[in-house]
């Protein structure tokens, strides 16, 4: 049997600062009366040119689930535009021998002053379904959607819940041959997350194909047979779906190490005050790279103090996998910090409590400063690397909630609830 | 779930970067028909749902511009209607089919920019969404001419057969907004100017247009002038089509030459365009 999905060569480049919001004409006016010499040559050199995907390949089956990893920016959502045709790619083709859907556009081109029976056939009509075809599923999208009573109702009036039945119902019946699904766990609440799974278990088990993309790790393995890793725009594994799963997480940390002996590799940073000699992340129970989101992360930082004459004060700065700067620790902690130390070898540890990095990757900068005067004594950049991940097992903040959890930080917080009505504490007492 | 022979077993869909122009895009069109229709239908709903007059707006911007223009430039000022028909019928002819291209052209520009959550979500051909506008503008366009023709009788114009001209001259309209819209609706992605512009520039385009007064009111050396402006050929076809005069048959055939190289020309640019609406919205 051919496959359904055919991918050769497949590359999309982006030039950056050309995206981004629109321009006014008048911009353009004058940057091209600024500069016209630059505007004659082809005013290209300004922008950076970057390859999205570059030279992907691959072939899926029909009826398989694959599931599409890789950390942000490696070019899973670009590779899924392509597939359902809202950007064209620079080189190379893709032949899908069956209409593509995807469960990210529950909704789109949804009107609030239409109706939800206008809604249906407009909705239908723009996710490619023909007239006939949504004749045909009319009631069964109704019946579905539990919003009879308010069809010729205009959608503004209808509450968030009623919006996205609607809307989830008229996606469940375009019966496409390829599905996907990007993260569409990240929105809805459970029931409809849960709804979500199982109409692609539906779809896989149906003879259908599906793409799953997804950071979750757990719902990847679950559904798909079959994953692909990216890595800066090309497939870095093909292969079943453990076994690419754990490569991503044990390489996914990126290209730093969970330890450094400076001292060993002959390169010491540092000046004439004190230089670094190694630095090291720890967690119990660590595997790989991985760390357990509720267990401690230590982190030490060896370094030599070469003179005496200021205090120092180490300090570590997390990075998260969006380069956001999570949060920086110094130690000024410990009084003899203020005071500057004996040349001699030391050893600074800082353990981040378990229960407070969300799950990802991290970047740790390392450094040692001096307050005042600000001095930097050295200060290594994406030194070390590691990630956190949630076996998920109910005790982690997470709770039983197994969709995707943004933020940059999960703290396990201690929640409490207080009755406050008497008929509830009463139905308590029974 | 139903079973997979929804789609035909031949369908293949290839990915690729595509030529300026080719077969496929006319098939890719015709494929969404359906939708085409659809969105024209919503544009119609949508813009009369929650007005109390509901479609009778369709019929009060023309019969409001008609009665100010026959009093002023009519009647104050003593501008005449030629070829024999009364002014007020004169002016409504005009104002029909001027909306027609006026609309459509204004809602055209602005539609690529009004349906951003729709292209950079989903696939369907880009042109499908321009070319609706100026099919709602045709619907308006439709109740504006049984109006005009339920005037007739007032003004003593008996029914003819050349009345019938006035459907394709109104398919000529339209294919002109749709051909400037292919323009305006790409540029107005990267440059919103447009859409402060357009309405201004059709304020000032309707006086360089033989709308309320008659071309024949410009000195004759200036008229070529006015005939460049496509419009011109299409309304004075259209009045001379209503009360059955002889139509400007050259004339007319240079508007459909104009409409043409800027349809042509604005479906290279808008397929150019194209590849990067959904990073551009």
């Amino acid at each position: 049997m051919a496959p359904i999905v055919e991918v050769r060569g497949l590359a999309k480049q982006y030039r950056l600062g050309a995206r981004g919001g629109y321009r006014s004409l008048r911009e353009v006016l004058m940057q091209t009366l600024g500069a016209p010499g630059r505007w004659l040559r082809g005013q290209r050199n300004a922008a950076e040119l970057f390859w999205a995907l570059d030279d992907v390949s691959f072939d899926v089956q029909p009826g398989e689930a694959l599931g599409i990893i890789g950390r942000n920016g490696a070019g899973k959502s670009t590779l899924l535009k392509i597939l359902s045709r809202i950007t064209e790619p620079t080189r190379g083709e893709v032949r899908l021998r069956g209409r593509i859907a995807s469960l990210l556009e529950v909704g789109t081109g949804f009107h609030p002053e239409l109706t939800g029976r206008e809604n249906i056939h407009l909705n239908g009509a723009i996710m490619g379904m023909s007239r006939a075809e949504i004749r045909r599923s009319f009631d069964e999208i109704v019946a579905f959607s539990e919003v009879e009573r308010f069809l010729d109702t205009p959608v503004k009036r209808y509450s968030s819940g009623m919006y996205v039945r609607l809307a989830f119902a008229v996606a469940a019946h375009l019966r496409p041959e390829i599905l996907v699904v990007d993260e569409v766990l990240a929105v809805g609440d459970a029931a409809f997350q849960k709804k979500c799974l199982g109409k692609m278990q539906d779809v896989a088990s149906g003879g259908r194909t599906v793409f799953f993309v997804s950071h979750n790790m757990a719902a990847i393995t679950r559904l798909c047979s079959r994953a692909i890793l990216l890595r800066d725009g090309r497939v870095a594994i093909d292969g079943r779906t453990d076994s690419v799963v754990a490569e991503y997480i044990r390489g996914g940390a990126g290209d730093s190490p969970i330890a450094v002996d400076y001292e060993a590799r002959g390169r010491a940073p540092g000046n004439e005050n004190a230089r670094l000699l190694a630095a090291r992340v720890t967690s119990p129970e660590m595997r790989s790279a991985v760390a357990d989101i509720r267990q401690p992360v230590r982190v030490e930082i060896d370094y030599e103090v070469l003179r005496t004459q200021w205090p120092l004060h180490p300090n570590v700065h997390v990075y998260n996998e969006d380069g956001t700067c999570v949060f920086i620790t110094n130690d000024s902690y410990d009084p003899a910090t203020r005071n500057p130390r004996a040349p001699g070898r030391y050893r600074a540890v800082v353990e981040i409590p378990g229960n407070t990095l969300a799950e990802g990757m991290y970047s740790l900068d390392v450094a040692l400063s001096t307050f005042e005067p600000v001095l930097v004594h050295f200060f290594e950049r994406g030194a070390l690397s590691f990630q956190v991940h949630d076996p998920a097992e109910g005790d982690s903040a997470r709770g039983t909630y197994a969709g995707s959890l943004p933020g940059a930080l999960r703290p396990l917080l201690p929640w409490r609830t207080v009755t406050l009505d008497y008929a509830a504490k009463q139905a308590v007492g029974r | 779930m139903n079973s997979l022979s929804d789609t035909p077993a031949g369908y293949e869909v290839v990915i690729r970067p595509r030529a300026a122009i080719s077969l496929a895009d006319a098939r890719d069109l015709w494929r969404y028909r359906e939708l085409l229709w659809t969105l024209a239908l919503r544009d119609v709903r949508v813009r009369y749902k929650q007005a109390a007059l509901g479609a009778a707006w369709a019929l009060l911007q023309p019969l409001s511009q008609m009665l100010i223009f026959t009093v002023l430039f009519n009647r104050f000022a003593g501008i005449r209607a030629d070829s024999g028909i009364p002014y007020p019928l004169f002016c409504f002819s005009g104002l029909v089919i001027w909306t027609l291209f006026a609309n459509g052209l204004n809602h055209a520009s602005d539609s690529l920019v009004a349906n951003s959550n729709v292209i950079s979500k989903v696939y369907f051909p880009r042109a499908v969404v321009p070319l609706a506008s100026v099919l709602a503008a045709g619907v308006d366009f439709l109740l504006g001419f049984a109006l005009l023709l339920g005037m007739l009788p007032f003004f003593h114009v008996s029914l003819h057969l050349t009345m019938l001209w006035c459907l394709p001259l109104a398919f000529v309209a339209g294919a002109g907004a749709f051909a400037c819209g292919l323009w305006l609706s790409a540029i107005n992605l990267q440059f919103r100017d447009v859409r402060y512009a357009l309405p201004f520039v059709l304020q000032l385009l309707i006086f360089v247009t033989p709308v309320f007064y008659s071309a024949s009111l410009i000195p004759a050396k200036y008229r070529a002038l006015l005939d460049l402006n496509p419009m011109t050929a299409i309304i004075d076809s259209f009045r001379a089509a209503l009360i059955g005069a002889p139509m400007a048959w050259t004339r007319l055939g240079l508007s459909l030459f104009l409409v043409g190289v800027v349809g042509v020309t604005g479906f290279l640019y808008f397929r150019r365009m194209e590849q990067t609406f959904a990073d551009q919205v």
